[in-house]
């Protein structure tokens, strides 16, 4: 065409201007070849190459690619986003995005979305009906869609449009050295969408393959934004007030031959959650409840602060889920998302009007001191503020009582400020503290429910009490101004009650001062105790070597006496039965010896690592040989599987554990006149390593299967039971000091059924040190 | 070479104890032959003593504590058959039943289940710690005892069988006619009771005769009656030879070598130019005149065991090894008193002072320590 003059041209644009099928497409072309033909003017073009050179180079992965349109959708005031891979984990499937946003008009779909280079999204920082923050990049998302797959069909329809609007497009199209302005997309009209307004993104011919590695990252990269929704139907305000945190993600996807799979944050999280703190302030009054989730599900608690007044403070919501990152609360496939949205997202939020105010909330944000009350340990429930998720909202339309501060950083401290988060603290950790009560009853089943606060506790809350007051006062102070009495009896007034507030604000420093110390003090104790039990077991185990010792002893004094005085006497016979006896005893020391050097070298080295516990049951019964055989008991070891590693114990109470229970059986044998036979099973139960330990001894009755485990409990007033004198176990401390010893380690002991063939078994459950770090 | 004595040996760990057998067998110059088994169910176990017809018996005390080589425990200790064998000999025609019963335990096991016992003190005729029977001379020493508790009871066996009359009974237990006559009559009364069983016999000569002081001394105080430090001299042992002549030839007299103390003065006296009391002579003097008097040079002074210590020494401390002047000497509180031929048990005023060897001073001597340890504490002041 290039040889058409001018005139040719204009006459071909003139006649196409007229038809009556008028073909816009051709007339852009057609425009486009005019204005080039102007000689004294020129225009810059774009080459349809751009699109697939920004999708490759502003869009690197496609993980990306699909958490900028999901984000996109949030930014459009979307609340759930669902995304679906079809048979993507090969070339050529289906992915969808469908979200419930705002959706497009025509003009926005085509001033926004097909406009390039668009200033929409800086010039409205915020989105639209829910002011969120924007969260996409600057127009990146219709490249990504060129970047993931060869079609796109969008679907989208505002709250008012009776009918969709459909775009498709065809990225083959867009060729070098074609004119992007000249490509025609189609769009039409469609039937309305199922789910009403929003926009659906379906992209079509898949381009790379889909791992299930890349689909659960993608989810990740959007975990930022998300929001769970709060159950609040019983409360209507509250999901007003909160409406701009909720936001959904939920991925499935799905091939011929395999069910789909979903990742649900929303479920994730309130799956993974052990309880959710829901507290309103109604008519001044406070209604704090504490939900459970795990432990005991369904049990609704009042929090300790429930029914106080907060007249400063009506209207407000706070809602948090509480979280124990442990096995047993949370699924492995969650565990990773839920560490990664907890240290993004953990802690509570702060909501003004709809708003969130930041930094309230953010991640190393302290507002509510969580994480600096975990660090001083007065109370020992995890209480960080990543064991929470959730917002606190407050209504406060004249910004009375929660003014912004002038640079937008914050809100003013006003007392009501104050009040609010005293009141959040305390909830959290009143509940935080419940929930590990109730937990503690479960773990430590033999022991006796923790519960009681400690020394330092009260002393903190005396100290508590004391700046209460002191603000109390101080707050009168202020009233007093508004008293109808002369101004020198107010000063008066005021000036004791400063004075006063000031000391009992100083008493407050005095007590916390106490509390340091008497912290302090406690943790030096928790730390001997650990050394005592350590010690303990150690000790049993001198005792029990030495009563072994003994014996070999006894015996190689007399051989060497043999030896030594009668030597001459003896026939070849009577000496060689005397070497074989002598190397026994030898062999018999040298295994104390060996077992021995290992604890004790583990105790000098103060240090404990993970223990082999098939190693450890295998080195005992062997170090144990002697003795069974004289009481002609049978010890079979079986252990199951190869990764049998405990989490780090001193090797020493292995030793104590087996002692104990060795004892025990060997007591219960004595008393059943039976051939002993014991049983050690090592096995791994999940994230715990499991030994069981069992004998055909007695049995022990119904009635004293706790008590067994009291101290000084002891059945020993049989024959050939006297104490033995240097032997701790019969003194009733055994199992006592065993349980102490399995506590201590975040395990646990308890009977369970015997193994057929046996009457007693006892089951010492622990943590498994992780496969790969061993 | 005559019939070996026989002992069994019941233990729950035979195994252990073949060893010790064979070392007493070896110290008996093999006249001892020891058999060792594991325990088995009481009337088992008796029927098994019937039929092996022992010369002797050592017995360990814990004969529950581990099960047999059939995996059964028994329920029964040392000291309940030791008491069923002692009823065994007082039922008629039981002669099959009279040998001697000796414990052997760990003193521990001794020291907590057996001495605080009262009413099991008498089943025994010795009680052997299993460790300190191979320490020093103690081998050589209990294999003797045991070969003559043997001895002393086919003895009394004998004689019971046999009827003897009292007086001759008498004598065959003290060894002659001559010193039945010089015996104190209440000791004399008590052995020769009508109608007491062997065994009974045999524990009034040892806990009454052997075992303490009184009728008879032992080596330690006849060394300390005589000035002379026995680990020291190298003419001890000549000077035992001349002491023959009073040593008790009596049963068990082989097994428990003792000398009359009545006939250690008489001795003394006899010897030409002695000073007339051997009581009221230093160490030292009484040592010089017996290496005059019996040509030994190699006697060496015996002394005492501390700095203030006197040297008229009469007995040995109970607490230490040391001979003991009667003037430093308080009583110590035993758990028997004394019969009335037997001498009451010394020990030095500083070991009792100092608490030594958890012995007590005897009530009766209290005062009496008391101002010995003044008079020492002025002395040095």
């Amino acid at each position: 065409m290039a040889d058409e003059t001018p005139n040719d041209l204009r006459s071909r644009l003139r006649a196409l201007a007229d038809d009556e099928q008028l073909d816009p497409g051709k007339l852009v072309e057609l425009a486009t070849e005019v204005a080039r033909e102007d000689p004294s003017r020129a225009w810059f073009s774009i080459d349809a190459g751009l699109i697939d050179r920004l999708g490759l180079e502003l869009v690197a992965k496609q993980e990306t690619a699909v958490a900028e349109l999901i984000k996109n959708a949030y930014d459009a005031d979307a609340l759930k986003v669902d995304a679906t891979f079809v048979d993507c984990f090969k070339p050529g499937g289906t992915l969808t995005i469908e979200d419930d946003g705002n959706g497009m008009t025509r003009d926005e779909l085509i001033d926004g979305f097909m406009r390039i280079s668009t200033a929409h999204k800086i010039r409205q920082p915020t989105s639209p009906r829910l002011g969120r923050e924007r969260a996409g990049k600057k127009g990146i998302g219709r490249f990504a869609v060129q970047r993931i797959g060869e079609r796109l069909k969008l679907t989208t329809q505002t709250e008012e449009a009776t009918e969709a609007l459909v775009l498709e497009v065809d990225w083959s199209l867009f060729q070098p050295n074609r004119e992007l302005a000249t490509i025609p997309c189609s769009l039409s009209l469609g039937p309305p969408r199922k789910r009403g307004k929003g926009t659906t993104i379906e992209i079509q011919e898949v381009r790379d393959p889909w791992t299930d590695a890349e689909i659960r990252r993608t989810h990740r990269f959007v975990t930022g934004l998300l929001r769970p929704a709060w159950e609040s139907a019983h409360q209507p305000n509250v999901a007003s007030a909160i409406s701009p945190a909720s936001f959904e993600v939920d991925f499935l996807w799905t091939t011929k031959d395999k069910d789909f799979e979903v990742i649900d944050s929303d479920t994730i999280l309130r799956e993974s959650a052990v309880a959710e703190v829901v507290l309103d302030v109604v008519d001044g009054k406070i209604d704090a409840k504490l939900r459970f989730f795990k432990e005991a599900p369904g049990l609704e608690e009042r929090l300790p602060l429930d029914g106080a007044e907060a007249p400063g403070l009506d209207g407000v919501n706070l809602r948090a889920l509480y979280f124990l990152q442990l096995d047993v609360y949370v699924s492995k496939l969650s565990k990773r998302f839920l560490r990664d949205f907890l240290s993004e997202f953990g802690g509570i939020r702060f909501f003004r009007n709809g708003f969130r105010v930041p930094p309230y909330g953010d991640k190393d944000d302290d507002w509510l001191d969580l994480d600096s009350s975990q660090q001083k340990r007065i109370v020992l429930g995890q209480h960080r503020n990543q064991s929470f998720y959730g917002f606190v909202a407050t209504k406060d339309p004249e910004g009375r009582l929660f003014a912004e501060t002038s640079s937008r950083e914050g809100v003013l401290e006003t007392p009501e400020f104050k009040d609010l988060r005293a009141l959040c603290k305390a909830s959290l950790i009143d509940a935080a503290t419940r929930v590990n009560n109730i937990r503690g009853k479960k773990t430590r089943a033999f022991g006796p429910p923790v519960a009681r606060p400690t020394a330092a506790e009260s002393l903190r809350g005396a100290a508590q009490d004391a700046r209460n007051i002191a603000s109390a006062m101080e707050q009168a102070a202020q009233a007093i101004h508004k008293l109808p009495i002369p101004p020198e009896e107010k000063q008066q007034l005021t000036d004791t009650l400063h004075q006063v507030g000031g000391e009992v604000t100083e008493l407050a420093a005095r007590v916390d001062v106490g509390a340091d110390a008497e912290e302090a003090r406690s943790a030096a104790l928790l730390q001997e105790v650990d050394a005592l039990r350590v010690l303990a077991s150690l000790g049993m185990l001198v005792g029990e070597f030495a009563h072994e010792i003994r014996h070999i002893l006894m015996a190689l004094v007399a051989d060497s006496k043999l030896l030594s005085d009668f030597g001459s006497q003896l026939t070849p016979a009577e000496v060689a039965d005397i070497g074989v006896h002598v190397r026994d005893s030898v062999d018999g020391l040298r295994s104390l010896a060996t077992y021995f050097d290992q604890a004790m070298a583990d105790r000098a080295q103060r240090q404990i690592h993970p223990v082999d516990v098939r190693g450890a049951a295998q080195s005992f019964a062997q170090m144990v040989r002697r003795r069974l055989e004289a009481d002609r008991i049978e010890l079979t070891v079986q252990a199951a599987g190869f990764d049998l590693h405990s989490r780090p114990m001193h090797a020493s109470e292995w030793t104590s554990i087996l002692f104990n229970l060795l004892t025990n059986a060997e007591k219960a044998i004595q008393r059943a006149r039976v051939r002993g036979r014991l049983l050690i099973k090592v096995v791994r139960d999940g994230a715990n390593l499991v030994l069981r330990f069992a004998d055909n001894g007695v049995g022990i009755p119904e009635k004293d299967r706790e008590r067994v485990f009291e101290p000084f409990f002891t059945t020993s007033t049989q024959l050939g039971e006297a104490p033995d004198g240097t032997v701790v176990s019969g003194t009733g401390l055994g199992l006592k000091i065993l349980r102490d010893i399995v506590a201590a380690r975040n395990g646990s002991v308890e009977l369970v059924t015997p193994p057929d063939g046996y009457r007693t078994c006892f089951e010492v459950r622990v943590p498994a040190q992780g496969g790969k770090n061993v | 070479m005559s019939e070996p004595i026989r002992y069994l040996l019941v233990d729950d760990q035979p195994k252990d104890l073949r060893q010790i057998a064979k070392a007493l067998e070896l110290a008996s110059n093999r006249r001892l032959k020891i058999e060792v088994a594991g325990p088995e169910e009481f009337a088992a176990m008796l029927s098994r003593i019937e039929h092996f017809r022992p010369d002797g018996l050592l017995l360990d005390n814990r004969l529950e504590e581990h099960p047999n080589k059939d995996g059964n425990r028994q329920v029964y200790r040392g000291t309940a058959l030791a008491q069923q064998l002692r009823n065994q000999e007082v039922e008629p025609n039981t002669g099959a039943w009279v040998f001697p019963v000796v414990l052997l335990s760990f003193r521990q096991n001794i020291d907590q289940l057996y001495t605080p016992d009262r009413t099991v003190w008498d089943l025994f005729d010795l009680e052997l710690d299993k460790n300190e029977l191979m320490e020093g001379q103690n081998l050589a020493l209990h294999s003797e005892q045991l070969v003559d508790l043997a001895r002393g009871y086919q003895l009394l066996k004998d004689h019971r069988e046999k009827a003897t009359p009292r007086e001759a009974f008498q004598a065959a237990i003290l060894g002659s006619e001559v010193v039945v006559g010089d015996t104190d009559g209440r000791f004399l009364a008590y052995v020769s009771y009508p109608g007491i069983p062997c065994h009974v016999v045999a524990q009034i000569v040892i806990k009454g005769l052997l075992d303490r002081p009184g009728l008879l001394i032992d080596e330690p105080y006849l060394a300390a009656r005589l000035g002379v430090d026995r680990h020291k001299s190298p003419d001890w042992h000549a000077l035992l030879e001349r002491l023959e002549p009073i040593r008790y030839q009596g049963v068990f007299g082989t097994g428990w070598k003792r000398w009359w103390s009545r006939y250690l003065e008489d001795w003394w006296h006899k010897l030409p130019g002695a000073p007339d009391d051997l009581r009221s002579l230093g160490a030292l003097e009484r040592v010089k005149f017996l290496s005059i008097a019996l040509g030994l040079n190699g006697l060496v002074a015996a002394t005492g065991g501390h700095a203030a210590a006197r040297d008229r020494f009469w007995m040995e401390c109970f607490g230490g090894q040391i001979p003991l002047d009667p003037a430093d000497a308080v009583r110590v509180w035993e758990r028997t008193e004394a019969k009335a031929w037997q001498e009451a048990r010394y020990m030095s005023w500083w070991e009792a002072h100092a608490g030594a060897a958890g012995l007590k001073c005897h009530p009766s001597d209290e005062e009496r320590l008391e101002r010995l340890i003044r008079s020492h504490v002025r002395k040095v002041g």
